[in-house]
């Protein structure tokens, strides 16, 4: 079988002034042609390395990997003409030119008439919603604008696969939503035959992606359907719990309890409250509730929760994906 | 090769440099503003050459033809040369859109060689601008008196080739380094000034650093462009500068090819399409 992306045993090191770094190590995805393909993982997981080897921007260490049936080393300006890659929290073009000037310059350097760039403009313009913004200049663009910006310069030249890396990071809820609805559209109306999307967002991988890759400290932990991955903590007890706000370390008993699996913390600034979420091999929550009334936490609310992907990387990883 | 598609790539790259080079002011400042540099480069060294020439007491018209039609000449070779330099630099530090560009541009040698077209066209005007001042502040604007219009155009195009390609290779090293990249083209440039027979012959430097004039064809282009300009200077072997200035040029362009192609390969090796000081 052919696959819209294929890597084996993909290895990427970084010398450093610390030592020899892996940002990847021993990555083997086979990505089929026609879905949204989700990267998940925590900063620094090694995303945007494979990424980056991918568009033939970096070169693997060892090891390979193929876009399309092309191998990303020696045949990257072919696996360059089907690609494109979009970048979250960047602004890929000139600040001195408008919208539209960054459309046409980009258009017309992927040999696209000006004609034809026109056109292209126009149905990307359609499909996105440039108006707004088509004649201002790039350097007085908000960040959604921009993100929107970066998607449509990304399709001028009708990419068979379409790299994106953290494509909503920086911003506000609702821009990130029109950018997820967007990204949708492109695969759901066959525009894009494949995505490979890169993010730390559990919500966006979970509502966008039909196949999910997690990965951690440049491997490959889990692989699946969001089903699939929910399944591997169908066993467990996941509960949330609200106290009192409360520093992170001061948790660390909590590693010493049989049942728990791992745990997480998220903090409101705004409550000044702390949601601690545990996820437990098995039903073990009196003895957490002694425990932490042990240790003088207030506990204000509890109750169970629905599993969810964090739980699925809090059990991988034992900790959580915004856990530093 | 679609040669249709190509041309639209190149006209865009030129209209971006161009769009680059004058969006800070309007079109008549930014006219006025690509004028004064080499007008006044072009009048100081008119004053040094009278007052030297007043000083000793040797006037000699020829040695004012050659320092002008140097410093006039080396202005069309060192436009094109740092306009193609400078495009790592910008691209990479100020805009961030290196990456962008070699993902869309089908070939980086060739978008880095097109990024100086628009450097060259203006280089030929500011160029003939200096020449024509300088001479006449000296005095000696009559030793333009052959202008041989077809030997002229054909030594500029092969001008653009041989300069375009230095100035790739240049790029090619600099693309390696983030840190060093600004610092490898303001020294190539002086170096290319120094040991290009631009002011002086290259008999008068060092008997050391001569042999390395001669890697560069500035001696050759620029000696045969004085000999079409005026019938007064003289060369010894005309053919001999034209063989010279072609084996060098070609070898350039093989070189180069070569050298940036090893260049790309460490570039995507260590991933330094998209490293930036953060300055």
């Amino acid at each position: 079988m052919d696959y819209a992306i294929e890597t084996l045993h993909l290895t990427r090191e970084f010398h450093t002034d610390e030592g020899v770094f892996k940002a990847l190590e021993d990555i083997n995805l086979k990505v089929r042609e026609g879905i949204i393909f989700g990267l998940l993982g925590p900063n620094g997981a090694g995303k945007t390395t494979l990424i980056r080897i991918l568009s033939t921007l970096l070169l693997p260490t060892s090891g390979e990997a193929y876009v399309d049936g092309f191998d990303v080393v020696k045949e990257a300006n072919k696996v360059r003409k089907i690609i494109n890659l979009v970048s979250g929290g960047e602004r890929p073009g000139y600040g001195i030119l408008t919208t539209e000037e960054n459309l046409m310059y980009y258009a017309q350097i992927y040999g696209l008439s000006r004609r034809e760039a026109k056109e292209r403009i126009e149905e990307v313009n359609r499909l996105i919603g440039l108006d707004e913004f088509l004649h201002k200049r790039l350097n007085t663009l908000s960040t959604g604008m921009i993100q929107k910006y970066a998607l449509a310069r990304g399709l001028l030249n009708k990419p068979k696969i379409l790299f994106l890396d953290e494509p909503t990071l920086g911003l506000d809820v609702e821009n990130a939503r029109i950018i997820r609805r967007l990204v949708r559209r492109l695969v759901d109306e066959g525009l894009i035959k494949t995505i490979l999307l890169t993010s730390h967002y559990m919500a966006e991988v979970e509502e966008l992606c039909d196949y999910i890759a997690i990965i951690n400290k440049g491997r490959i932990i889990a692989e699946g359907t969001v089903e699939e991955l929910k399944n591997m903590v169908s066993r467990e007890v996941i509960y949330n719990i609200d106290v009192k706000a409360i520093e992170t370390p001061k948790l660390e008993f909590l590693k010493s309890i049989d049942s728990v699996v791992g745990y997480t913390v998220r903090m409101s600034n705004i409550s000044g409250e702390a949601r601690i979420r545990i996820v437990m091999s098995y039903e073990d929550i009196s003895r957490i509730l002694d425990t932490l009334e042990r240790n003088r936490i207030k506990i204000l609310r509890i109750h169970q929760d629905r599993i969810s992907l964090e739980d699925v990387f809090l059990k991988l990883v034992g900790r959580g994906l915004a856990d530093d | 090769m679609d040669i249709k598609s190509w041309y639209t790539r190149i006209k865009a790259v030129v209209w971006l440099t161009f769009k680059e080079q004058s969006n800070w002011t309007k079109l008549p400042f930014y006219i006025t503003y690509i004028f004064i540099n080499p007008i006044f480069e072009v009048a100081i060294f008119s004053y040094v050459y009278i007052a030297v020439a007043y000083i000793s007491n040797i006037l000699d018209p020829l040695n004012a033809f050659y320092m002008i039609t140097g410093v006039g000449l080396f202005n069309f070779i060192g436009s094109g040369l740092y306009g193609i330099i400078w495009t790592i630099h910008s691209e990479r530090e100020h805009f961030r859109t290196l990456k962008y560009t070699y993902l869309g541009f089908p070939n980086l040698h060739i978008y880095l060689t097109s990024r100086g077209l628009y450097h060259y066209i203006l280089g030929l005007i500011t160029s003939t601008t200096m020449i024509i001042l300088g001479l006449t502040l000296t005095g000696n604007l009559y030793l333009i008196d052959r202008v041989e219009l077809i030997p002229i155009f054909t030594l500029l195009l092969i001008g653009v080739v041989w300069s375009s390609q230095l100035g790739v290779m240049v790029a090619g090293s600099s693309i390696y380094s983030s840190e060093y990249g600004p610092l490898i083209s303001e020294a190539f440039g002086g170096i290319l000034f120094l040991l290009g027979a631009v002011l002086y012959p290259i008999e008068v430097l060092p008997p050391v650093i001569q042999p390395l004039a001669y890697i560069f064809p500035t001696i050759e282009w620029l000696d045969l462009m004085r000999y079409y300009l005026s019938s007064q200077y003289h060369v010894t072997n005309v053919d001999m500068l034209w063989t010279l200035l072609l084996v060098k040029t070609l070898a350039y362009v093989g070189i180069v090819y070569i050298y940036f192609r090893i260049m790309e390969y460490f570039v995507r090796r260590r991933g330094m399409l998209e490293v930036t000081l953060h300055h």
